[in-house]
């Protein structure tokens, strides 16, 4: 039997820009619980021990990382893509595609939302790495593809490609 | 005309030639120059023929409002010479005149123009109404504008969102002073101007207007808080401070459409000079003082040689200096703050002479009028405000303004560039103090808002900013053009001033005033006042006009900005591109139609074993001790008692009983249960149950989670599916084992996580397998690896109904319609008017009791192989019966096949029905004992 291939291989792992990177973070384990992160509220996102936790409805988390101890837990991890954006120009070519104001102040780091990206219903997290800006976009796996070829088109101003 | 040595302002860089044609000849230009202004600087004087009477036009304002510069730039049409800079090889040719512009053979429209009066065209081509085609086609031939290419052009728009706090529309000394402020007290200011550069009025002014620019140009530019946006415009306030900005000089961008959402809105339009109206005002070399001041002082060209000019205020006055030293001989001043006024400029092609009050005649080549200003409040109105005319100042003024709108600089009043600074200073402050109020409501309303103090609610104190008197100066005792675009002159207005059309949005119909490509900034304020002296009444002061958006025109191209229209696509995709399947688009999905030939599909599928990829449709993972109320109060039948490892159909019906959706829920654990709708239905389905949730049952315990995208689904089948599926899993597949409608769990091709159940919608022996997804295409292509021996083979979405239709199984939407309830579709053995309650069940009883409603039915034709098409209807007589719902040739049983909607009275095993085909030929058909043409007891599918 052949290898088992996780990721139909259609999208490029990394684009890089002057300013910026989008990379494919799916193959990260993605859980949906719903209880036992109260403390993360609606609109938010936190880090807990090893897992990075968000919320963008009552009731509902979403959880990247090891599998969760909650009861029940649903496995998002094939239902969703992750794709990240980071760098300086990360929110200058969501400005293209996002109605969203992701400025300091409305959408600062740990910000979570539930919005259209290029009209794909997507969750949006503002989850910086390093001190550096960085922006977390959750669609729907079917969405994957047209979503990255999105992306790359409003980055190519950015010198995305 | 010719070009001047070298100005302090210029904005054209002599180092920089530009070679272009214009009508064909050579000419150059330098960078910064405009079309216009380059070609004014090779002596044309002539640049277009009018809209109606061809009559030829020159240089009005010298500015993108120029009703007379539109001229054709190689496939594009309309293009403002007065603005659009010049490129080297660009090919420019005048619009609107024909064999040339120097001799228009549809200026005979000039003989005749005391015909062409308004109504003309309605009166005229009346009657007989039989030779309207052709009189459109000759007109047609006389309209106005230029060619539009027929090829796509090469372009690229796009948009963009934006959230400043303070928006700046208009970068004069007012404007840029505003911006700075606002960014100086912190706001994120973005600053839009329509000119390539910044600086409004002081850029054809003097050493210290000069000084002033450069000194706000430098520290708007340096500022970091500023985005500057040039060659844009605002294009129109929307509700909440939504301002649309199409911006123009974007690397890589034709044209992008910026959505912005702003916290303070600061206007600094300024003002339009106006025209004045009298005969011969529209002849080249008739122009506006602002426009002598551009060309001398921007763009370094001598825009005559020997002027009269007619001044009512300073920076009239100040034209004739800048005549004087551009080495115009100015012949005549006639100030027209007194009583004396221009009654006619003659000449044939341009300006020969200028007649004045006291009859006096100038020889000239050139007259510059400069007799007042029209302010520039079409955002103002846009944000609600009704501008009143101020008869003492001539121009209309704000009124009042709602909070989050600002206004300062012309468009206020007038002073010295100190004065205009500082109110714009002021206004700058004020609006960031505003924005910093708005944001902090924002802030408040939003779980990651940062918290702050509140902000200072005290305003800024604004200095005043008087608008200084001026004459009310319109027209002089002669007639002349008042709408430059649509040809519509002062003696329209009087002519249809006495047809009866005294009220001004009438007469403005009547004539086209104000409707061309300048949409009334030049000459509303005049047709206004005309109207009224023709009327006898005052309008100016009792009316005020309504600007809608855009204000100036925007291209179709950044309307549409990038096409980004949402698909979908199934892991399985790069398998189906390979094999070169014909795309379905279905809602946003792109699904497989067929691979070449759906009739071999059909035949693998019966004859041996056939795989399709079904992961659109929707799945909703339900869990909770409270699903089985659910399950029972969102489909029609029975759901209290399903084991695990069952599945069930069920149908869903609105409130209105009528079918909505159908799928099979599968029992996965205790309080795991698994529900599928139909592709294009999951996203309704899932809305209707977390709307329920939330609003009925706020108190059950059900989670819901979509996981349509998490399943890569594939139905196997056909005979040969129990063996090929066996080969790739150790579920035990024995009938005794997993029976017809149930489910299993387990690991298929080496996937763990797979549920797999058999249900049968082709009518064979078939088990659905749902893998997780990032596995479906390897499973899939096992299947086929492992089945090549079982005759294994892919089918798409036409065999797929090919063969339900064969087996009589219905598709919501295609066998139903918006007003199909429940008990028509002959499942009245699924709807449990029973149960305690469940949606539609009181509209479902009422139609149980009533025997009005429409059967579905399997319908055969008397000739096997005529196939009704979709639609086609069932008849008596005259009188519709019913239609055909789904219609094909069934490659099984070598017949045509239907299901159709009938009335009750033909609904009836048996009776004898008419088809009416869409050809008008009736054929003859009758209604079958069950909806299954093919296997209706259903041995093949629980084999």
């Amino acid at each position: 039997m052949a290898e088992l291939s996780p990721i139909p291989a259609d999208l490029a792992p990394e684009a890089r820009g002057e300013s910026l990177v989008l990379s494919d973070f799916s193959v990260v384990p993605k859980w949906r619980v719903f209880s036992g992160h109260e403390q993360v509220r609606p609109g938010t996102s936190a880090t807990v021990e090893d897992r990075l936790v968000w919320s963008v409805s009552p009731g509902e988390w979403t959880v990247v990382g090891p599998a969760p101890e909650q009861d029940p837990v649903v496995d998002l991890s094939h239902v969703r893509m992750m794709f990240r954006l980071t760098g300086p120009d990360s929110s200058g070519l969501l400005a293209k595609v996002c109605a969203l104001d992701l400025g300091e102040d409305m959408f600062p780091d740990g910000a979570a939302a539930r919005t259209l990206v290029a009209g794909v219903a997507t969750e949006l997290i503002r989850d910086d790495q390093a001190g550096e800006r960085s922006f977390l976009i959750i669609p729907s796996r079917s969405y994957g593809r047209y979503l990255h070829t999105v992306l790359l088109d409003a980055g190519g101003e950015f010198g995305l490609g | 005309m010719s070009r001047l040595s070298e100005r302090p302002g210029e904005v054209i860089d002599r180092t920089r030639p530009m070679d272009f044609s214009w009508n064909g000849k050579p000419y150059r230009g330098y960078a910064g120059d405009s079309i216009a202004s380059a070609l004014a600087a090779s002596g044309v004087r002539v640049f277009s023929r009018s809209f109606k009477y061809h009559r030829p036009r020159g240089i009005l304002t010298a500015s993108f409002h120029d009703p007379n510069l539109m001229v054709q730039v190689g496939d594009e049409p309309n293009v403002r010479a007065g603005h659009r800079l010049v490129e080297e090889k660009m090919e420019v040719s005048a619009q609107n005149a024909w064999p040339s512009l120097g001799f228009d053979a549809k200026g005979v429209n000039r003989l005749l123009g005391r015909f062409l009066t308004p109504g003309f065209y309605y009166k005229t081509f009346m009657s007989p109404r039989s030779l309207w085609p052709w009189y459109q086609r000759v007109l047609a031939r006389f309209a106005a504008g230029g060619v539009v290419g027929v090829d796509p052009q090469p372009g690229r728009y796009d948009h963009r969102y934006a959230h400043p706090d303070v928006l700046v529309a208009g970068g004069g000394p007012a404007g840029m002073a505003a911006a700075i402020d606002a960014a100086e007290a912190g706001a994120a200011v973005i600053l839009v101007e329509e000119e390539h550069r910044l600086g409004g009025h002081l850029r054809w002014g003097d050493s210290d207007d000069l000084g002033a620019l450069e000194e706000l140009s430098a520290a708007v530019l340096s500022h970091p808080g500023i985005e500057v946006m040039v060659d844009s415009v605002v294009t129109g306030r929307y509700d909440h401070n939504w301002v649309a900005i199409a911006q123009r000089g974007v690397e890589g961008v034709d044209e992008r459409l910026v959505k912005a959402r702003v916290k303070c809105l600061v206007v600094a339009t300024g003002t339009i000079e106006r025209p004045y109206v009298f005969e011969g005002n529209d002849l080249p070399g008739v122009m506006l003082s602002t426009a002598v001041r551009r060309l001398i002082n921007l763009h370094a060209v001598r825009p005559g040689e020997r002027a009269v000019v007619l001044s009512a205020n300073g920076p009239g006055d100040s034209a004739i200096a800048d005549l004087e030293e551009a080495g115009v001989e100015v012949a005549e001043v006639i100030d027209a703050r007194g009583d004396d006024t221009v009654i006619k400029a003659s000449g044939r092609m341009g300006v020969q002479g200028v007649i004045d009050s006291r009859g006096r005649r100038h020889d000239a080549d050139l007259l510059v009028t400069a007799v007042g200003w029209t302010t520039t409040t079409t955002l103002l109105n846009m944000a609600g405000d009704r501008p009143m005319y101020e008869p003492r100042a001539a121009r209309y003024l704000s009124k009042s303004l709602p909070y989050d709108v600002l206004a300062t600089g012309g468009i206020v009043g007038d002073g010295s560039t100190d004065q205009l600074v500082q109110h714009g200073t002021a206004i700058g402050r004020e609006a960031a103090r505003r924005a910093s109020v708005v944001k902090f409501q924002w802030l408040t309303a939003v779980p990651t808002g940062v918290t702050r103090q509140p902000p200072d609610t005290s305003e800024i104190e604004v200095p005043p900013l008087e608008a200084e008197r001026h004459p009310e100066l319109f027209r002089s005792s002669t007639h002349g053009f008042v709408d430059y675009s649509e040809d519509v002159t002062s003696k329209d207005l009087f002519a249809a001033a006495a047809e009866g059309y005294d009220s001004m949005e009438l007469a403005k119909r009547y004539t086209t005033v104000n409707m061309g490509p300048i949409q009334g900034k030049l000459e509303a304020v005049n047709a206004v006042a005309i109207h009224g002296e023709a009327t006898g009444s005052s309008p100016l002061e009792t009316s005020t006009t309504t600007w809608r958006p855009p204000y100036a025109p925007v291209s179709l191209g950044v309307l549409a900005g990038r096409q980004y229209e949402p698909v979908r696509y199934s892991v399985i995709q790069p398998w189906h591109e390979r094999r070169e399947a014909k795309p379905l688009v279905a809602g946003s999905w792109i699904r497989p139609e067929h691979y070449g030939d759906p009739v071999a599909e059909v035949t693998a599928v019966r004859e041996a074993v056939g795989i399709i990829d079904v992961s659109p449709l929707g799945k909703i993972d339900l869990r909770g001790r409270d699903v089985p109320k659910l399950l029972e109060f969102v489909y029609v039948n029975k759901w209290s008692k399903l084991d695990v490892g069952k599945v069930r159909y069920g149908i869903m019906c609105n409130e209105d009983g009528v079918i909505f959706d159908d799928g099979v829920t599968g029992r996965l654990g205790a309080d795991q249960y698994m529900m599928s709708s139909t592709s294009g239905g999951a996203a309704g389905v899932w809305n209707w149950l977390d709307d329920w949730l939330q609003t009925g049952f706020p108190d059950w315990d059900v989670k819901m989670t979509a996981v349509t995208d998490g399943y890569a689904s594939i139905n196997v089948a056909g005979p040969n599916s129990r063996e090929l599926v066996g080969r790739l899993t150790e579920i035990d597949l024995r009938p005794e084992a997993f029976g017809y409608m149930e489910v299993r769990t387990g690991v298929v091709a080496g996937v763990p996580g797979c549920f797999l159940w058999r249900i049968g919608f082709t009518g064979e022996l078939s088990y659905e397998i749902h893998v997780p997804s990032a596995y479906g295409l390897w499973v899939w292509e096992r299947l086929l690896e492992k089945g090549e021996d079982l005759g294994v083979r892919a089918f798409g979405i036409e065999a797929q109904r090919i063969m339900r239709l064969e087996k009589g199984h219905f598709i919501v939407g295609q066998d139903t319609d918006g007003l199909t309830q429940g008990h028509g579709m002959g499942v009245d053995w699924a709807i449990k008017l029973d149960k305690p309650d469940f949606a539609g069940k009181p509209e479902l009883m009422w139609q149980a009791e009533r025997d009005d409603y429409r059967r579905l039915a399997a319908i055969q034709t008397e000739d096997p192989a005529i196939v009704p098409p979709e639609a086609s209807q069932i008849v008596a007589g005259d009188v519709i019966k019913g239609r055909i719902t789904s219609s094909r040739m069934s490659p099984t049983l070598g017949r045509s096949i239907c299901l159709g909607q009938v009335d009750p009275d033909l609904a009836a095993p048996g009776s004898r029905l008419h088809i009416r085909l869409s050809d008008g030929v009736t054929v003859a058909a009758r209604v079958l004992e069950h909806h299954a043409h093919f296997d209706p007891e259903g041995t093949r599918l629980r084999g």
